[in-house]
């Protein structure tokens, strides 16, 4: 009997399970929900649309030839409203009711916004979207004053992204250091030292008070430190939260989708992927949404595969992030802050051009902080992996 | 899946597999710069080259599509034009076996093995003198040799014992 | 007694049944290019030799593995090879020195041996006896002495008189 699958979100996790699915099941029916209009897009290169250095084309992931190759019926510009895993039916704005037999909810993330933002005036936005994207080159094409809002990885890409086209950007970071949820102080450091160079504006330790709005919107910040910032525009990059309303009720739900390893959510024929779950971290065992690309892709794989009757399982999440700041390349993994017990010790190398730190918990490797020279970051990702003791010959230095 | 077999412990450091690799990337119109390197590591060679995973990590991570796995050619490759220097296949590979270049001011661009145009003989592979490096052209071609050598050795190369009743 | 898996490769006669078998129990199709045990022919010796992995104490596939796919499942006794971390590099494939791990053509994945979990069933289709699960202590016993004879039958035939 022909299977039918609806898939709910068009981005990386939703592509990667319609390969899977498509690996297996050659014969099923493949629905994919898309919200959104465009064709999928990469989100992380939003901000190198911001600089200039790609055009729209460039972000699409994959033609339109895509869904004909794995014969997938694709609705743009349609939102699912909800998912009856009673009746094994999707519920659709335009009235219209899909029928599954596996189902998956890859509905991502939206940007949060502190309660300050909440009701602001016109120039207050995140960055998550093509359309944020368009509105942010834009105004930075007009010279508009730019304010950034969080100091995490895309608050520093889309800075160093506003200064590579010419603005002089201005990062507002409630945090003693940027940053502060990714990184160490001591990398912090570096790197807003290498920022400050550049010409990017950070502040660290303030808070955003008030929105003072003037007629054609909003006009300036009021900060804690009692300055205030006048700006034409904000962009607000203090995470994001998953997108569970299509499902909350149904399934269960904590910050994000509830999911095992094999990304089935409590309600079955239903599963999920990408950055609407939580899943449990390799090193803390913590359940949290962990909203990272290769996450998303090799969720999305375990769910195609599941859904297509494969049994497949996910390893567990590893926060990791990579970026490049400016020239500076930077990766963190695992656990970067040592909390002060005896049994956390922190391996450092420090050159001119390099900051290479390794973190370990009672002799195992748990986390990195690589800046500068990122040379072989992945083999220290795998020895983090494997929780073994060979790390030494990671922090040995290379012979050129 | 094309398979490269390496042993570090064979490895001699004589480098001809990066001269090679450079030389062959240059004619193929790319950058004058091996796709596989090697260098001094703790108690020996360290060979870093692309095992062409079959669900490569680095693919999955890519973020702009320029990494992906080819079946059709059983290599994971790189489109160099779409690579936007992110570091997130850097931080991927195990191997370590993807290196960033600088190709202009501030551009970083990824660079890693491509199997080179022709399956199964690997250029790096042809020239290593010491059979550190071995390459064939699906994932069980090395294997099924060793299996076979290894069978001989065990059973059949024995003066007694092992297939002396069929003698 | 830790149990082994002992190859007898003079009785192999070749029939193949435990790769099927083992591709059975394992993937649910008769596909021997999915077992886990592999046969290597060698006609002109008219030779037959099973290949399985040889439960190595440091098994150089786990030494290998960048990703730790390789090794034992928490409450499982019997190693396996952890699908959800195999990346697929085929490092282990290579470091083997029996070449008895292999990649599975579909998945994309590492491929061991798990002894079905302590009940081979491979063991059990083998009529002819070639593939024997027994205690360690046994199977020495038995080697010790085959290989007795076998150097008795090596022995001169004036030394055989006396």
């Amino acid at each position: 009997m022909k299977k039918e699958y609806v898939v709910i979100g068009n981005s990386v996790a939703g592509l990667s399970a319609v390969r899977a699915i498509r690996a297996i099941d050659r014969e099923g029916s493949i629905t994919v929900v898309s919200e959104e209009r465009h064709l999928p897009y990469s989100r992380v290169l939003l901000t190198h649309y911001v600089a200039g250095k790609l055009r729209t084309d460039d972000l699409f992931l994959i033609q339109e030839a895509f869904y004909q190759k794995m014969r997938v019926r694709l609705l743009r510009g349609v939102r699912a409203v909800r998912v009856v895993p009673g009746e094994r039916g999707v519920e659709l704005d335009d009235g219209r009711w899909l029928r599954y037999d596996a189902v998956l909810v890859a509905t991502g993330a939206r940007p949060y916004f502190p309660a300050v933002f909440a009701r602001g005036p016109e120039g207050v936005l995140g960055l998550r979207t093509l359309e944020d994207a368009v509105r942010i080159r834009e105004a930075a094409l007009s010279g508009s004053q730019i304010a950034i809002v969080g100091g995490g990885p895309v608050g520093i890409k889309l800075a160093c992204a506003l200064q590579e086209a010419g603005l002089s950007p201005t990062l507002l970071v409630s945090s003693p250091h940027i940053l502060s949820q990714v990184a160490d102080q001591e990398a912090a450091a570096i790197i807003e030292r290498h920022l400050a160079r550049a010409g990017v504006r950070v502040r660290c330790g303030v808070n955003v008070e008030e929105l003072v709005a003037g007629r054609r919107g909003l006009q300036a910040l009021m900060l804690s430190d009692g300055s205030v910032l006048a700006c034409d525009m904000v962009v607000v990059c203090k995470g994001v939260r998953p997108q569970v309303e299509l499902v909350a009720g149904r399934v269960r739900v904590r910050r994000g989708v509830v999911v095992d390893a094999g990304m089935r959510t409590s309600a079955p024929g239903v599963f999920a992927a990408g950055d609407v779950v939580e899943v449990r971290d390799l090193i803390t065992g913590e359940e949290r949404p962990s909203a990272i690309w290769p996450h998303a892709a090799a969720q999305g794989r375990v769910a195609g595969t599941n859904m297509a009757g494969g049994r497949v399982a996910f390893p567990g999440a590893l926060q990791r992030n990579a970026l490049e700041v400016l020239g500076l390349p930077v990766v963190a993994m695992g656990v970067t802050r040592v909390p002060a017990d005896p049994a956390w010790e922190c391996v450092i190398t420090r050159s001119k051009v390099a900051y290479r730190k390794l973190v370990l918990k009672r002799g195992r490797l748990v986390g990195a902080v690589l800046v500068g020279d990122v040379e072989g970051a992945g083999i220290i990702q795998a020895a983090i992996r494997r929780g073994d003791a060979g790390w030494r010959q990671l922090v040995t230095p290379r012979a050129s | 899946m094309l398979s490269i077999a390496v042993d570090e412990t064979r490895c001699n450091g004589c480098r001809r597999c990066e001269a090679v690799c450079q030389v062959v990337s240059l004619a193929n119109g790319g950058l004058a710069l091996p796709r596989i390197r090697i260098h001094r590591g703790e108690g020996g060679w360290r060979v870093r080259i692309c095992r062409h995973c079959e669900q490569a990590p680095c693919a999955d991570a890519c973020v702009s599509g320029a990494m992906r796995a080819d079946p059709a050619r059983g290599v994971v490759e790189l489109d160099a034009s779409r690579c936007v220097g992110c570091y997130s296949c850097v931080m991927e590979c195990p191997f370590g076996a993807v290196f960033m270049v600088e190709i202009e001011a501030g551009g970083c661009r990824a660079v890693k093995c491509d199997g080179c145009r022709e399956r199964g003989d690997l250029w790096c592979a042809r020239y290593c003198p010491t059979g550190a490096l071995r390459a064939g052209e699906t994932s069980g071609a090395v294997a099924t040799q060793i299996r076979r050598e290894r069978a001989w050795r065990l059973h059949g190369a024995q003066p007694y014992g092992g297939g002396a009743r069929w003698r | 007694m830790q149990k082994v898996l002992v190859i007898d490769a003079d009785r192999c006669t070749g029939c193949r049944q435990c790769e099927l078998v083992c591709s059975y129990e394992h993937e649910g199709v008769y596909a021997p290019t999915l077992s886990r045990i592999r046969l290597v022919k060698f006609e002109d010796r008219c030779l037959n030799v099973p290949v399985v992995c040889g439960f190595c104490d440091k098994p150089p596939c786990e030494d290998v593995c960048p990703t730790g796919a390789m090794g034992q499942r928490a409450g499982q006794p019997y190693a396996v090879v952890r699908e959800e971390n195999c990346i697929g590099c085929k490092e282990c494939v290579h470091a083997c020195p029996l070449g008895a791990v292999a990649m599975h053509p579909r998945k994309g994945v590492a491929m061991r041996c798990d002894l079905c979990q302590g009940d081979p069933a491979c063991v059990k289709v083998c009529a002819p006896g070639a593939l024997r699960y027994e205690p360690l202590d046994a199977a020495v016993r038995q080697k010790r002495r085959a290989r007795v004879v076998a150097l008795g039958v090596l022995r001169s035939p004036e030394e055989e008189e006396c």
